[in-house]
């Protein structure tokens, strides 16, 4: 029955005139909201499954299956709102080619890696990559198997992961796609405040006065935060959005300020900034002196290329993240350099433009909010320019205060939660630890009850390398779970595939769809996603949300959980660890890695009949694993910072922002009043560094790894559109939201075009010195770049777009730039 | 093939140098497998041309919807059309003003409601970019038949 | 299942309506005679539970409970519930033919 919303309110217009009346509800009133038990739909809550927002959404299923969704009005993030995505989620799981059962590339009945795939038992797929992955331990050691996880893993898969691999397998090669997406902003809050995440949160956004965008098209990619940020500009006549991009994108339709610069020219921009607040006087003297100290990067750092590369040769300090102290009037030397003319001409922005925004930063009566995303981060000087724009906001102290401060924003939903607060990173370890020092080591391992020296102190191979170590053969048993990562690595041809296809490697992929990461792989494992299990997310202001299983994976489809739990099983401890380990814990002989991680007395410490009835990681183990699992992994960081609730609050709240300390979430932190952590008549104090300081941290403008040549002539920046997310694998298999933006797209100014004889709509090839890709010219679209610059999204696997980017990475953060590299573009 | 296979094994880091080098080797590893994604069965070492730009429909009847919180797609193109900080294209028809005179589906009162609850006599700001949740949509068959069912008393058909 | 897209405003009261015991039937009828009202419930004690609706030709809801109060045997009719999302004021247009945003 369809209630019309006059009968809704009718409805209620009885009920409550029969309360007045004292008589019970008519049948009438209380037939209209439920017309029978057929119509009954089991509404439950959960974070939305795409960006770095973290709205929350109420999920409606009926016989098993998801049914509706709807923005939830409780919960603070959204406030009832939805973007596109998020009102479509209803549909993600649906798509007609759900995976259902694992399939392995055979010939004659076995496994082989010319094969072509067929559905296997859960049983021999495990078998068999167990094998691979024993024979790869046998000849090459702990450094020859790896993983490839996600932001998009729950807290507890992500978790799981990490113990599998670092204390399981012992081996670091574990990484997260956030590698792709966040680790330059990790690494900016580190080297600036020694411990991870914003500082302030959403609730910034109806405090500002100024919101400056340094790379990020919120409009697209944080749509109801954007939302937010719009109700502030228009009911308050006094607030100003400046804008700063590389292109003309949607956020500029609500610019006051609008500024395109040349790529990699933020950092000149950003220290023109600081060098005018000084020149005008407008430090805050009084927190500089009590709360920073002065440092300058090592320049000349190379692009995080191979060694072989030319560029890497002829760098002098080669992934140097050095830093050196200097003195406050050195500093202003160096940004002296920044004059207005000269960021004018090496940017590109007018001077009014630059004066405008730099003013507005220097003005101590404006409360000021720094946001930005892939800009900034995907950026081969990306921890430098994340640090360039805390110094902006730690000369003027506007920071930690309500609408005041630098907003680092996430794209996936648990970059934060997953990624960054486990640690699921090659280098760390959960509440900001990192595998190299020992004391960090020593903690976990005390945790986790295993022997001393059981975590390798080396990192792992990030992202990028990767890829390198599987087409060179170094990394032979590879999983790649909860991502598309053949999609989404740069450079496909040389790197990505090579090493995927190398004879030498075994590649397992688990998603609840076939993607061309399962193209390239050689094992697919069908995934149970979302509301098909429990979990927890982390967004990007620090809020941890949780959802129950709402309805049962399709064939035999199961979460990443069950299925990192279920290969533990397949160990035993004596398979992963040398004789000289196991000397130290020899009650552990004989047991097996699933025993030794997660039946240690922690993961396995609430009984089955806390869960919910419906959830089927916890009952296929017999006890509540997820409370287990967020429980250990919780005392990681209750006490020092990140503390965590009881998981059971988490049940009810729609998320509460860490740290959670007496069950009071902390909205500002390092700020006297507002975080606990700060000490009594402080004020102030960033207490993730040993004398409670931050840093200002001088860089200079560098110049990118390629740039547009006689041959090559354009810019190619690329990323996400509003109605998909990430690599389309779920979005382009909802027909709403296919059909909104179906195709990738060149996006070109139209002089570019008319001087390559292109009209919107003509086919054209799309060149790099990697790859090539063919799709259609857009002049008109959504993005507007400037005379030689092309955008293209890279959600379409029909064009494959990272076929042409450049693998260059931050040298501090390994973190890929997507954003800037060389390209041709000519008609078909 | 197999004496490709056999020369990797055994050269180690020099088979790879040479695989670098030689893009043209790769290629006679890359299988699908059979198993067919949403670029078909292209296989990823293929340059696939690019599907015709597709056209948005014109002018067609509202579009039904699943569910009730599902946000109405554009049933009509858009290209042109203005929402910046001075204008907004979309209300001159949609407003409730407008709407009757020129037979446009009215905005919906949820608009009004600000974060706090509160309705507003015009609409809220927070809902002011419209295509953050209405969309049109493309003369185009999906890629992939999605088994979404709506509940009875929604199902269209 | 609740539509909250209609595209009509709704104008809806909800009014409590008392009279003798003995009297409500023959009230009841009487009240289901106006256009857009509806006696949904009557008690035991004489309370009936009625909605209103605007119609078309009758705008005001508030009108129409003042009719239904004097109607003979009705001893008080008194609003609980209103709702009323008619009347929010429209926008202006630019000279482009836009529409202004305040």
């Amino acid at each position: 029955m369809n209630q019309s919303r006059r009968d809704f309110i009718k409805a209620n217009a009885i009920a409550a005139t029969a309360v007045a009346a004292g008589v019970a509800i008519p049948s009438s009133a209380s037939n209209l909201i439920t017309d029978s038990a057929e119509s009954k739909i089991k509404w439950d809550k959960a974070p939305c499954r795409f960006c770095g927002t973290g709205c929350s959404v109420l999920v409606g299923s009926q016989n098993g299956k998801v049914v509706a969704t709807q923005g939830d009005p409780d919960a603070e993030v959204n406030k009832g709102l939805n973007c596109i995505k998020g009102y479509f989620l209803s549909k993600i799981m649906y798509g007609k080619d759900r995976l259902t059962q694992p399939l392995l590339r055979m010939k004659d009945g076995q496994y082989h890696k010319e094969g072509n795939f067929h559905p296997v038992s859960w049983d021999m797929a495990f078998d068999v990559m167990a094998d691979k992955f024993k024979s790869a331990l046998k000849a090459k050691g702990p450094t020859s198997v790896g993983m490839f996880g996600s932001g998009q893993w729950t807290v507890m898969e992500g978790y799981a992961a990490v113990k599998l691999m670092k204390a399981g397998f012992r081996s670091n090669n574990i990484d997260p796609n956030a590698r792709h997406c966040m680790a330059s902003a990790v690494g900016g809050f580190m080297r600036t405040f020694g411990i991870d995440e914003p500082m302030g949160c959403y609730d910034d956004l109806e405090q500002a006065d100024t919101f400056v965008l340094w790379g990020s098209n919120m409009a697209e990619m944080h749509p109801i935060l954007w939302s937010r940020l719009t109700d502030r500009r228009l009911g308050h006549a006094h607030v100003r959005v400046h804008v700063l991009s590389t292109y003309k994108h949607r956020s500029f339709a609500l610019a006051d300020n609008g500024m395109i610069f040349t790529p990699n020219t933020d950092l000149a921009i950003a220290n023109y900034i600081a060098n005018y607040i000084i020149q005008n006087d407008a430090v805050d003297w009084d927190f500089v002196k009590k709360h920073t100290h002065f440092k300058q990067v090592t320049t000349d750092i190379g692009y995080g290329l191979r060694p072989e590369h030319e560029l890497q040769k002829a760098a002098k300090n080669v992934d140097s993240g050095k830093i050196n102290n200097l003195t406050f009037e050195e500093y202003k030397n160096q940004v002296a350099e920044y004059t207005l003319e000269k960021t004018v001409e090496i940017s590109g922005v007018p001077a009014n433009k630059l004066e405008e925004m730099a003013k507005m930063y220097a003005d101590p009566k404006k409360k000021v909010m720094s946001l930005w995303t892939m800009g900034m981060n995907q950026h081969t000087r990306g921890v430098w320019m994340n640090s360039l724009v805390y110094n902006i906001h730690l000369l003027t102290g506007k920071i930690s205060k309500p609408g005041n401060g630098p907003f680092s924003l996430t794209g996936q939903p648990s970059a934060c939660g997953t990624a960054r607060e486990v640690g699921t990173f090659s280098h760390r370890l959960p509440a900001d630890m990192v595998v190299k020092k020992k004391k960090h080591r020593d903690y976990a391992e005390k945790i986790w009850k295993l022997p001393e020296g059981t975590i390798p102190a080396k990192p792992g191979y990030h992202a990028a390398l990767q890829n390198r170590m599987l087409k060179d053969g170094k990394l032979n048993a590879y999983w790649v779970m909860c991502n598309n990562n053949v999609q989404a690595a740069a450079n496909l041809n040389e790197e990505t595939l090579p090493g995927y296809r190398n004879p030498e490697n075994f590649i397992v992929v688990s998603d609840p769809y076939p993607t061309v990461t399962c193209q390239a792989g050689d094992l697919i494992l069908p995934t149970a996603m979302w509301v098909e299990k429990e979990g927890c997310y982390g967004n990007a202001e620090r809020r941890t949300q949780h959802w129950f299983q709402q309805v049962r994976a399709p064939g035999e489809a199961k979460s990443d959980l069950w299925q990192l739990i279920e290969f533990s099983k397949r160990f035993k401890i004596e398979d992963v660890w040398e004789q000289e380990l196991l000397a130290k814990a020899p009650h552990l002989r004989g047991k097996t890695m699933y025993d030794v991680l997660y039946r240690n007395g922690n993961v396995d410490a609430y009984p089955i009949e806390e869960a919910q009835e419906i959830n089927d990681d916890a009952h296929d183990c017999g006890f509540y694993i997820q409370k287990g699992l967020f429980e250990e992994y919780a005392a990681f960081g209750r006490g020092h910072g990140h503390d965590l609730a009881p998981y059971e609050m988490y049940h009810t709240a729609r998320g509460l922002r860490w740290p959670v300390v007496n069950g009071v979430e902390t909205k500002w932190r390092y700020k006297e009043g507002s975080d606990p952590y700060v000490g009594k008549g402080k004020d102030f104090e960033c207490y993730g560094k040993p004398d409670g300081k931050a840093l200002i941290i001088s860089a200079p403008y560098e110049a990118p790894p390629e740039a547009p040549d006689s041959e090559y002539d354009m810019w190619l920046c690329t990323g996400r559109v509003l109605e998909h997310w990430h690599s389309g694998s779920m979005t382009q298999r909802v027909p709403e939201l296919y059909r909104a933006f179906p195709d990738a797209l060149v996006f070109m100014h139209p002089d570019d075009a008319k001087k390559r004889n292109l009209r919107r709509g003509d086919e054209v090839m799309v060149e790099s010195r990697r790859g090539e890709m063919k799709s259609r010219i857009e002049t008109r679209g959504r993005n507007r770049p400037p005379v030689g610059l092309v955008f293209v999204p890279w959600f379409d696997a029909r064009q494959l777009i990272n076929k042409i980017t450049l693998d260059a990475t931050d040298p501090l953060s390994k973190q890929t730039d997507y954003k800037k590299c060389a390209v041709k573009v000519r008609k078909v | 093939m197999k004496k490709l296979i056999t020369g990797l094994v055994l050269l180690g880091a020099v088979a790879n140098a040479v695989a670098q080098k030689d893009d043209s080797s790769i290629d006679t590893f890359v299988n699908n497998g059979g198993v067919e994604s949403l670029r078909g069965k292209a296989e990823l070492n293929e340059t696939r041309q690019s599907d015709k730009m597709k056209r948005v429909l014109k002018d067609r009847d509202v579009v039904e919807r699943n569910y009730v919180h599902q946000p109405p797609v554009i049933p009509h193109q858009i290209r042109g059309y203005k929402v910046d900080l001075k204008s907004n294209k979309c209300l001159s028809c949609h407003g409730w003003k407008y709407a009757k005179k020129v037979g446009a589906t009215k905005v919906s009162p949820t608009h009004f409601e600000t974060r706090d609850g509160m309705t507003l006599s015009d609409i809220s700001p927070r809902r002011y970019f419209c295509q953050q949740c209405h969309v049109p949509q493309v003369d185009a068959k999906p890629l992939v038949k999605n088994d979404f069912k709506a509940v009875k008393s929604l199902s269209y058909k | 299942m609740i539509n909250l897209l209609e595209q009509e405003p709704v104008h809806i009261a909800g009014v409590l309506v008392k009279a003798f015991p003995q009297n409500t039937q023959i009230i009841a009828q009487k009240l289901n005679v106006f256009p857009g009202t509806e006696v949904h419930e009557i008690s035991d004690d004489g309370s009936m539970v009625v909605t209103v609706e605007a119609t078309d030709k009758e705008k005001n809801v508030v009108d129409i409970i003042t009719k239904l109060s004097v109607i003979e045997g009705v001893l008080d009719a008194s609003l609980i519930f209103h709702h009323n999302d008619a009347g929010l004021v429209p926008h202006a247009k630019n000279n482009d033919g836009n529409v202004n945003f305040k």
